[in-house]
């Protein structure tokens, strides 16, 4: 053992600093035995009293967990039923929107989130928990597939694509940057013995929630948003970042009870989104429930080009607020919005408005005022008259209002000859 | 227009007398005519379209070699050529072959540095853009952006990265890159001969780990190395690859007349044997040259050196040619300054150019007339890469290597023959270094899980994979380890930093503009970055106003002082195992494992032009450690029965110095890498003792390097000592401690002469 020793005293030279815990006792020889049936399960009654149980494939398995809620439960401030009213609102609204199930029906999603052994995207980040919350026959049904060991990702993904149909459509929390890469990472791995990943549909709650939320959380964190927005007490949660210890641990001592807490979690996590779908779809579609929201929710149109709806937010927030500072940024966006429907002369009267009032969003009207001014009614020198004497700070408007003072002092020059 | 043209200049140099007196030696190297093949038939017909629109109607020998062996014989090829012989056809053939022959097929090619990456993609894609066929090839490195990143993994039949990225972005994220690693056909390694110590050790277990998910992914490409001259090349590619290689040197390029100068500048003071210093003589020559419209470059080794020189000449040649015309190059320039420069050499517009070792590398600017470097570059191998910026393929060329005062120089200068008939060094690389191993397997475990009884490229690891296992890294389970751990191991192991835990220098000269500008392992920071010490980074002069040992964070700030630091640092070597020992009797040579305790206790200030100690000051700092390996030379009675022990003691410290200074050379190695400590009385055997050990963890090989060619490293340190023109010892030989008396270098040499009656006769080449 000589090389150990050598590497012993070697070790604070090594790069990832290694915790020096307790030492493991070695692993129990039954464990490296191959599973095959029921009753040679390590623990297998205490895993009954999780309600899980093995699912086998070729010498390997892996555990589901199944527990199920009736449609009547309440989560936070909704009851899982609402999602219901929820869709039907949906129907109604023709416009296009990231939330808009289309033609989907609550059975369709699958609200979904994973556990891994750590927060990097790398090959050897493995996933050790898939869990899943789905409308089925009136009930909500968590499905849990868990990872009794790495050697066991066959099995694991075996399952889960077997029994997850390919129509689902996703409802994650940040899934689109972190989970489903990570499935498709770790799917590489075993791709030659399972299904193929289906092309799922997805919807990113946390992009949703950043929106709308965002300017009244300290973060968007789950837990956060739950308690502050949905109403969702947890008592006793086991926090995510433990997961993995408690994962490693767990696969020292193979016994469910230090999973249990994750799994809990996990399962809490899942039905929240649910919770949020429901939350941040009745936001949307009541086209927020204050000034402030409001205006998140006209952005958001923005960004989507659709100028009517977004036109609609923020001339509303434009007459309900009395806020100088959110009324004047609504009114420069109501003149965007309106010029992009061509409605320009109308548009001039907001961007007036905001002109005329002091605050951070003066310059960009002034150059919207400056441009129309010296493009559609060709009159320079009232051009000029909005952006003559302003100075903002930032250094890229700044040059942009110089230019054009610049080019609109020619234009004058040229058109009135000096006596 | 010239107004004398090279063949006159160099006559004139010969005979003139202000000059030829120091020219220590004149080397000729005669000329070479092209030796060139016709396109082979096998060679794709759009390749020889495309070769043919760009002039090239033939092939050098060593390119059709490298066609025929890496293309038709799928053999591991390692291609030795000098600058500017058309070394990238040597990969772009077989690989652009390959593509337009299967679609699917895929290339990766690794470059040391970014900015060699992307002049080598604009290169091939000049090729294929004149091809018209769709071949993609991309760099995939730090400033790609992430929209473009995608494509490139699906879809890039060339990517051309460095080993970092492949180290930290490509490897663990193979899963994202299966359609590149399903079809690898072949990895291009350029500038081979970079990937050396600790750098080139590193790199190697990248490449195990490349060759691990190749294979996982059911390819087994072929590797095409080029490199510099250096002596054992298909070793090199050998240890850093794990596969055996064809050597090509084949070298088909023409070359013209080479003259090769070693210029002394004149002694101004005989007393302290003080040369004219080397970069006003360089000044002097190179002004020579460009006044006479000759394109001239001109090597120095410090990025200040370089601004320096530059003004200079701009100033003295201002009249003759425009400021312009003469420009500087080093990092740190912006890419596009760097394009604008190599394109001005390339067509003429520039006459002269300033370097740093930055354009020793591969870029292309074109051949230039002369080179002159300010001092000796460190190696010999560098020293003709720098020389082989000149020469044209048919006229003459010459380069001037200007010596400085440093003793290495002084050595080389009095020793052409040393230099001239001497192999360029053997690069060393140590893959097996327990810590560097040991972190390159926590990398690879990540990026798959190691069976059992599988080796990582032939070497056993189950013992270092039960290590880790222990360590709560590795979960060994069923018939496999596997990684369990939540971090990234990849992001805690740097590539090209000596230890992993280094320290960061922080530069605060400015207040509102705070930046980090280097950083240093953790035993030589102790000497060197200790508060108040004088560091030198670039050439300028910088003070340590705060060390923050703990977060390993050292705050400089730019200074002007006449004086450098010197720390005294005490150190305890501790022999662990002795791994190999000769007896020469009465002298024990010995190579194997120690523990070297070291605490830096004072320094002091000494002024730079005297070397007088004009102050001093006591250090802070804990006690370090540090594991590694090392190779010692032992006297016993038989020796130290002729000396005295002062003068015994005196003796030791001046080979110990010599040692310092000839040691590096001969391994070719950074000074700092390897330490050389004497001890009167050695812990393990109460002897009289010098040790050489290597300066990384683990060792990285240079101390056995050593260790098997102790005698002619002996020897050197003599001929150092004997051609040192001083007649007590000086700071150029026998070191310029303050506890040396004048004796000095009259028992050195008699403790040499001791030695080498010891060892058995060498015959000289």
């Amino acid at each position: 053992m000589k090389l150990k020793n050598k590497l012993k005293r070697m070790k604070h030279h090594m790069g990832t600093p290694v915790e020096t815990k307790k030492t493991p006792e070695l692993i129990d020889k039954e464990m490296n035995r191959d599973i095959t049936r029921h009753e040679e399960l390590p623990y297998a009654k205490e895993w009954e009293k999780l309600n899980a149980y093995p699912l086998f494939l070729d010498g390997e398995y892996t555990m589901k967990r199944e527990v199920t809620y009736p449609i009547d439960h309440l989560h936070g401030n909704y009851s899982f039923r609402e999602i219901f009213d929820v869709c039907h609102l949906w129907e109604k609204e023709l416009s296009h929107h990231p939330l808009h199930p289309e033609k989907r029906r609550p059975e369709d999603f699958l609200f979904f989130d994973t556990e891994t052994t750590g927060l990097n995207s790398g090959a050897g980040n493995l996933i050790f928990l898939l869990g899943s919350a789905a409308y089925d026959d009136n009930q909500i049904k968590v499905n849990q597939y868990f990872l009794p060991g790495p050697e066991a990702e066959a099995a694991f993904y075996y399952y889960f694509l077997s029994e997850t149909r390919s129509t689902h459509h996703l409802v994650t929390y940040n899934g689109k940057a972190f989970d489903w890469p990570q499935v498709k990472t770790r799917h590489t791995f075993v791709r030659n013995e399972v299904p193929k990943l289906p092309p799922f549909g997805h919807f990113d709650l946390l992009h949703a929630a950043r929106r709308l939320l965002r300017h009244r959380l300290p973060s968007c964190k789950l837990s956060i948003v739950e308690k502050e927005i949905l109403g969702v007490e947890r008592v006793e949660d086991t926090p995510g970042y433990l997961a993995p210890m408690l994962y490693f641990d767990y696969l020292h001592e193979q016994h469910p009870e230090y999973i249990e807490g994750v799994l809990e979690h996990n399962e809490w996590d899942v039905l929240s989104l649910i919770t949020l779908y429901i939350d941040l779809s009745k936001r949307v579609l009541a086209k927020g429930t204050s000034s402030r929201e409001r205006m998140e929710i006209g952005k958001w149109y923005e960004q989507l080009n659709e100028w009517e709806k977004a036109e609609w937010c923020h001339r509303k927030v434009f007459e309900a607020s009395d806020n100088q500072e959110i009324k004047q940024e609504s009114s420069l966006r109501v003149g965007r919005a309106l010029k992009k429907q061509k409605q320009e002369r109308e548009a001039m009267y907001y961007f007036e408005w905001a002109f005329r009032h002091p605050g951070m969003h003066q310059y960009e009207a002034a150059i919207e005022l400056a441009k129309y001014y010296e493009h559609r009614v060709k009159d320079p020198e009232k051009a000029l008259h909005f952006i003559k004497y302003i100075q903002p700070d930032k250094s890229n408007v700044r040059d942009d209002i110089t230019k054009r003072r610049l080019r609109l002092q020619k234009k004058i020059e040229r058109e009135i000859p000096p006596s | 227009m010239h107004k004398r043209n090279m063949a006159q200049l160099i006559d004139w140099m010969r005979s003139d007398e202000d000059l030829s007196g120091n020219i220590a030696h004149w080397h000729t190297i005669p000329e070479e005519p092209a030796k060139e093949v016709p396109f082979p038939d096998y060679l794709d017909d759009r390749i020889i379209r495309s070769l043919k629109n760009k002039g090239i109607d033939s092939l050098y020998t060593h390119q059709k070699s490298a066609l025929e062996l890496s293309g038709l014989y799928q053999k591991h090829t390692v291609s030795v050529t000098p600058t500017a012989s058309g070394k990238t056809l040597s990969y772009n053939l077989p690989v652009l072959q390959s593509i337009l022959k299967d679609e699917s097929s895929r290339a990766l090619y690794l470059f040391p540095t970014k900015a060699l990456a992307q002049d080598q993609k604009s290169e091939i894609n000049e090729l294929i853009d004149d091809m018209g066929v769709p071949v993609k090839s991309f760099t995939y490195d730090g400033d790609t952006a992430p929209n473009i990143r995608q494509v490139i993994r699906k879809a890039g039949h060339i990517v051309i990265t460095n080993p970092d990225m492949l180290h930290a972005a490509i490897l663990p994220h193979h899963t994202k890159w299966v359609s590149l690693f399903e079809n690898l056909k072949y990895i291009v390694i350029d500038e081979l001969h970079t990937y050396r110590g600790v750098f080139g050790s590193h790199v190697a277990n990248v490449i195990r780990r490349l060759k691990r998910i190749a294979r996982y992914y059911g390819s087994d490409p072929v590797f095409i190395c080029t490199s510099a001259t250096i002596a054992n090349p298909s070793e090199l590619a050998e240890s850093v690859t794990g596969e055996s290689f064809e050597l090509i040197n084949n070298n088909g390029a023409p070359r013209g007349k080479k003259h090769f100068v070693f210029y002394n500048p004149p002694i101004v003071n005989e007393a302290l044997n003080i040369r004219k210093g080397a970069t006003s003589e360089v000044n002097k020559l190179a002004s020579l040259f460009l006044k006479e419209k000759i394109q001239t470059i001109v090597f120095a080794k410090s990025r200040v050196r370089v601004e320096v020189i530059l003004s200079h000449l701009q100033e003295l040649i201002k009249k003759e040619l425009g400021p312009s015309t003469i420009r500087g190059y080093r990092g740190g320039y912006l890419p596009k300054q760097r394009r604008d420069i190599e394109k001005g050499l390339r067509n003429g517009d520039i006459m002269g150019v300033v370097s740093t070792n930055a354009l020793e590398l591969g870029v292309d600017i074109g051949q230039l007339q002369v080179c002159i470097m300010t001092g000796y570059p460190g190696s010999i191998a560098s020293t003709w890469q720098q020389a082989g910026r000149a020469g044209r393929r048919q006229e003459e060329s010459l380069t001037i290597l200007v010596a400085s005062s440093a003793p290495i120089d002084q050595y080389m200068i009095q020793h052409p023959d040393f230099f001239l008939s001497q192999n360029p060094e053997t690069a060393r690389i140590d893959p097996n270094n327990l810590i560097i191993l040991s972190d390159h397997l926590k990398c690879a475990a990540f990026e798959l899980p190691f069976r059992e009884g599988e080796t990582f490229d032939g070497v056993e690891v189950e013992e270092i994979l039960e290590f880790l296992t222990e360590e709560q890294v590795l979960h060994h389970r069923g018939r496999k380890w596997y990684w369990m751990n939540d971090t990234f191991p990849a992001h805690g192991i740097s590539l090209r930093s000596a230890s992993q835990e280094n320290v960061v220098i922080i530069d605060q000269t400015t207040k509102s503009d705070v930046k980090v500008i280097g950083e240093m392992d953790r035993f030589s920071a102790m000497t060197l970055l200790h508060e108040k010490a004088i560091y030198l980074h670039q050439g300028i002069q910088y003070q340590v106003e705060e060390l923050d040992w703990e977060e390993r964070k050292a705050y400089v700030e730019e200074v002007r002082v006449e004086y450098f630091t010197d720390a005294n640092l005490a150190v305890e070597l501790k022999v662990l195992d002795e791994d190999d020992s000769c007896n020469h009797s009465g002298l024990e040579t010995a190579f194997g494992d120690v523990m070297v305790n070291a605490k830096a206790t004072i320094f002091k200030k000494i002024r730079l032009s005297t070397f007088e100690n004009i102050g001093s000051g006591s250090i802070h700092l804990p006690e370090e450690e540090l594991h590694t390996n090392a190779c010692w030379l032992s006297l016993s009675d038989e020796i130290t029965q002729h000396f005295d022990r002062e003068s015994l003691e005196q003796a030791l410290m001046g080979l110990a110095h010599l040692i310092r200074q000839v040691a590096p050379v001969h391994v070719m190695c950074d000074q700092s890498d390897l330490h050389v400590v004497p001890q009167m009385k050695a812990t393990h055997s109460e002897k009289p003792t010098i040790f050489m050990y290597d300066r990384y963890p683990g060792g990285i090989g240079l101390s056995k390097t050593l260790f098997q060619s102790l005698s002619s490293l002996l020897r050197q340190a003599k001929e150092l000592l004997r051609s040192c023109p001083c007649t007590s010892g000086c700071p150029s030989c026998t070191g310029s401690d303050v506890n040396l008396d004048e004796e000095v270098k009259w028992t050195t040499n008699r403790l040499l002469r001791q030695l080498e009656e010891r060892f058995p006769v060498e015959t000289k080449k």
